[in-house]
């Protein structure tokens, strides 16, 4: 029979549709080694892994996969921890990570949420294997034109068709590539913010993230316990009126919860990477950047960094426009084909035409940026909040094409630069950076490192049930009031 | 100029200026047909190329030493069936390449010394740690300091080790390190006398080339699942620090010979005392004694250099020791390849090589884990040379200042 999301499941008795159940059914060569729990956050991270293991094993199909993966949601630490094992390529690689880290916490008994969640997370954070020259130039093209076609693709390295898949198939499959797109939200009234904190102590941070992750517009929060400093980003529906609500009850709250808090509104954000840094298996350091923050010396941007600027509400972008443009912001490489089956998924019927035009649309005005994603070694995530002035923003700004990867994000008050770097390179980056607090112009340099990049909630899932009018998402002002839902600290 | 401070210049100018023609070197002969493990090393007092990779005769050597250090050549030939010769020849390679020693690990309460870490961070003004350590390298207590590339409290820190004698200089000591938690430094700083010195080398790890270590998530998970256990479980080579008892300057002059050179003999000593400036007992007497604190003072301690653990991560935590944390770190040390630990009423701190591919932030992440709350926990990589002075040298201005008062 199938369940409500029209997944399969074996042996399964009417009345038995319990999203936990449902997930358990999912069978996998590998059951004997996913533990039972009670715990439902704890279940949460096995119910992924069961998801991917089922999806690399072929014991389940990616349609099932998608509607298991829709349950899974349901799951309260989705909030929390917002994974989606269907984004994750499917490789051997992973797959036997994850069966070896199932054995070790089977070795050491190991039940609770902390280990199974470390147990999921570090199951993706190994080293890549190395990349042959082909599927590199094949990549140095795609990441300057994500959308590029294969035969365009092939013509420029004079490669056939054929030849050109398999790369892609090869850059898919070893080194974890994926085809995104940064979104001008805004269009349609929805608003990025972003949040760094510390919490004052004494706080119990478990107490306060399981509240915080209640709250309906949060997209991510990254807090390890490394560190004190931590961010949320939040997308606020319903203007300039909600902003304030919203951003009134984060300060109220910082009397109660937070020691430091640091705001940014999203006025514009970009991704840009530098394969060329790239020798070999080992990246290089890019001397030239540090030339480049160097106040004493002078700079001129060599490339600008292609940016997605947050224009504000556009009636002439309907609803349909915003279900199409976040679907290609997961896939941007997608083909129309598959975009209107993956509309259809969620019940959007639109034709093949419709969504040319709307993407050529989208792409035209610069409110979709596609990018790619990849590893290929740059293992540490380092996410620097600079507090900066304008000619710093620009200058920061500049350097971003000559860093092997960045993903970036503009304020008024600075620039928060999410910067992948190889491990043999952590300190280099941290000391670069940090240098800039000793610059007239910069305020400060903050940091958060972590070996994974979190994974975030996709706006779809936070607009889902938000009323869409003339002035584009709204939501009640009262249901932006964040202390409304950390009541108990 | 005393001859510790001339040794703390000395190694600081070592480290500045000869690495330029030592690493020219290496490029050029890099460029042809050399293995990848030659490197080429910098040490003190005389420059030399050493091997990184080590043969299944070394490694059983070593291997036999880490578990019994104490073993004479005639013993190791014995238990690796082998001959005395061949044992030699091997010894005496692994003494050049890579400064195989066998040194000691003590109670310096027994010589009425103490063993103080500690260690002391920015917060907003990186000039004050530098006069922080500016003081530091000045005295002559002080071992080892660490200084931070990066740390995962986004700040900048100094880890120090120092032997002080008991009574007025050990008031001074922390007279002045309290002073800088005052006006007009404002430094937060944190120290310690060590509870407990351990000293661990896992060669198990290690097949000649590379390490077998993954800091990841076995590295988090065997730490989570001993934690249960950490009431029970033992900590091996691990040396309990006594009450400091009144020092008598002879035993000071042997002990810092034997945690130099466990091995040392009669006329070690002999040449020991003169360096000293101190008349010696006699042969018989200077045997017996070493004997003697060989048995009750001084446990043996393999050193070995160049083995492919070129990295130090300091890991600093403020727990009491009776927590399970605080156990659960003293015990589970062996899981690294060569840790150094200290542990305090109400901290512990350890001091890792690593091999230079693992991932510092990949080790933080997995103990920051077992930990939960960043605000009592550090990691940091340290800077590549850390000042290093030894008992011996501070046993020689002990003795220096005895004379001179």
């Amino acid at each position: 029979m199938k369940d409500q999301k029209g997944i399969s499941v074996e042996g399964l008795g009417d009345g038995d549709l319990n999203p936990s159940s449902v997930l358990s059914q999912i069978r996998t060569p590998y059951d004997d080694l996913l533990p039972e729990v009670d715990d439902p956050s704890a279940q949460f991270y096995l119910d992924a892994m069961r998801i991917y293991l089922g999806l690399s094993t072929g014991t389940l199909s990616f349609e099932d996969a998608l509607g298991a993966t829709d349950i899974l949601k349901q799951n309260p630490e989705f909030n929390r921890s917002p994974s989606n094992p269907i984004q994750i390529p499917i490789n051997k690689h992973y797959e036997s990570r994850i069966l070896e880290n199932l054995r070790t916490l089977s070795k050491f008994n190991l039940v609770n949420r902390d280990s199974i969640k470390s147990a999921y997370s570090f199951a993706f954070s190994f080293p890549d294997a190395p990349i042959n020259q082909q599927d590199l130039d094949t990549l140095k093209i795609l990441s300057d034109n994500p959308r590029i076609s294969i035969s365009s693709l092939a013509k420029t390295l004079g490669l056939s068709s054929r030849t050109i898949s398999k790369s892609l198939e090869r850059l898919r499959l070893r080194h974890d590539i994926r085809y995104v797109a940064l979104l001008d939200e805004t269009i349609w009234n929805l608003q990025r913010v972003l949040i760094f904190f510390t919490i004052k102590d004494g706080v119990d941070w478990l107490s306060i993230e399981n509240q915080l992750s209640t709250f309906p517009f949060l997209k991510t929060i990254l807090k390890t316990s490394m560190s004190d400093l931590g961010y949320m980003s939040v997308i606020v529906p319903g203007g300039t009126k909600n902003i304030d609500v919203f951003l009134h009850s984060v300060r109220n709250l910082s009397s109660s919860i937070f020691e430091y808090i640091s705001v940014h509104r999203d006025i514009a954000s970009g991704a840009e990477c530098n394969l060329s840094l790239l020798q070999g298996d080992k990246w290089l350091f890019p001397e030239d950047v540090k030339i480049a923050l160097d106040s004493a010396q002078n700079f001129s941007i060599r490339e600008s960094p292609r940016l997605v600027y947050s224009h504000g509400r556009d009636s002439n972008f309907t609803q349909l426009d915003y279900e199409i443009a976040s679907t290609v912001k997961l896939s941007s490489r997608a083909s129309t084909r598959d975009l209107v089956t993956s509309l259809a998924r969620r019940g959007i019927s639109v034709s093949p035409k419709r969504l040319a035009a709307s993407l050529r649309t989208l792409y035209n005005r610069s409110i979709l940026l596609p990018y790619t994603v990849f590893k290929l070694g740059l293992a540490s995530s380092l996410c620097f909040e600079i507090i900066c002035d304008d000619t710093w923003k620009h200058r920061i700004l500049g350097v971003t094409t000559m860093l092997p990867k960045t993903v970036f994000l503009l304020s008024a008050r600075g620039i928060i630069l999410w910067v992948l770097a190889p491990s043999y390179h952590q300190v280099e980056y941290y000391r670069m950076f940090r240098a800039l607090e000793q610059q007239r112009g910069v305020d400060s340099v903050q940091l958060i490192m972590t070996i994974n990049q979190k994974g975030s909630k996709s706006i779809l899932d936070i607009t889902e049930n938000l009323p869409f009018g003339k002035k584009g998402f709204s939501a009640p002002s009262s249901a932006l009031d964040l202390g409304a839902y950390i009541t108990d600290f | 100029m005393s001859r510790i401070a001339t040794k703390r210049k000395l190694l600081d100018s070592v480290n500045l200026f000869s690495l330029v023609p030592l690493v020219f070197a290496q490029t050029v002969l890099s460029s042809y047909f050399l293995p990848k493990h030659l490197v080429i090393f910098i040490k003190l007092n005389c420059d030399r190329i050493v091997m990184c990779s080590l043969g299944s005769g070394a490694l059983k050597l070593l291997g036999r030493l880490a578990i019994n250090p104490s073993l004479r050549q005639s013993q190791l030939a014995r238990n690796l069936g082998t001959t005395r010769s061949a044992v030699n020849q091997l010894w005496k390679k692994l003494e050049k390449y890579n400064a195989l020693r066998i040194g000691g690990i003590l109670d310096y309460g027994n010589i009425g010394v103490r063993f103080i870490y500690g260690w002391a961070k920015d917060t907003a003004n990186p000039i004050t740690l530098q006069k922080f350590t500016r003081w530091l390298k000045s005295t002559p207590f002080t071992t080892t300091i660490y200084e931070s590339q990066i740390t995962s409290a986004n700040d900048s820190r100094i880890f120090f080790e120092a032997l002080v004698p008991d009574g007025e200089y050990l008031n001074d000591f922390f007279r002045t390190l309290r002073s800088f938690e005052r006006a007009p430094y404002h430094l937060n700083v944190f120290f310690q006398h060590a509870l407990e010195i351990g000293v661990h080398l896992n060669l198990g790890l290690y097949d000649g080339t590379k390490w077998q270590f993954d800091p990841g998530f076995r590295l988090e998970a065997s730490l989570d699942g001993a934690l249960p256990y950490a009431e029970i479980l033992p900590v091996s080579n691990a040396v309990y620090q006594t009450t400091p008892r009144k020092p008598d300057l002879e035993s000071l002059v042997l002990v810092s010979l034997l945690e130099r050179n466990y091995r040392a003999t009669w006329k070690n000593a002999v040449q020991q005392f003169e360096t000293f400036g101190l008349e010696h007992p006699s042969a018989r007497t200077l045997r017996r004694r070493l004997c003697d604190y060989r048995k009750n003072m001084v446990r043996p301690l393999l050193h070995i250099e160049n083995i492919g653990l070129s990295k130090t991560i300091v890991i600093t935590l403020e727990e009491k020791n009776t927590s399970n944390l605080h156990k659960i770190l003293r015990a589970q040390s062996i899981l690294f390849p060569k840790v150094r630990t200290f542990s305090g009423l109400n901290s512990i701190a350890l001091i890792l090589d690593i091999p230079d591919e693992s991932d510092w932030l990949v080790i933080s992440t997995a103990i920051s884990n077992i930990i939960g709350s960043p605000t009592k926990m550090c990691t940091f990589i340290a800077e590549k040379s850390p000042i290093r002075m030894h008992l011996e040298d501070i046993a020689l201005y002990i003795i220096q200042r005895s004379k001179t008062k």
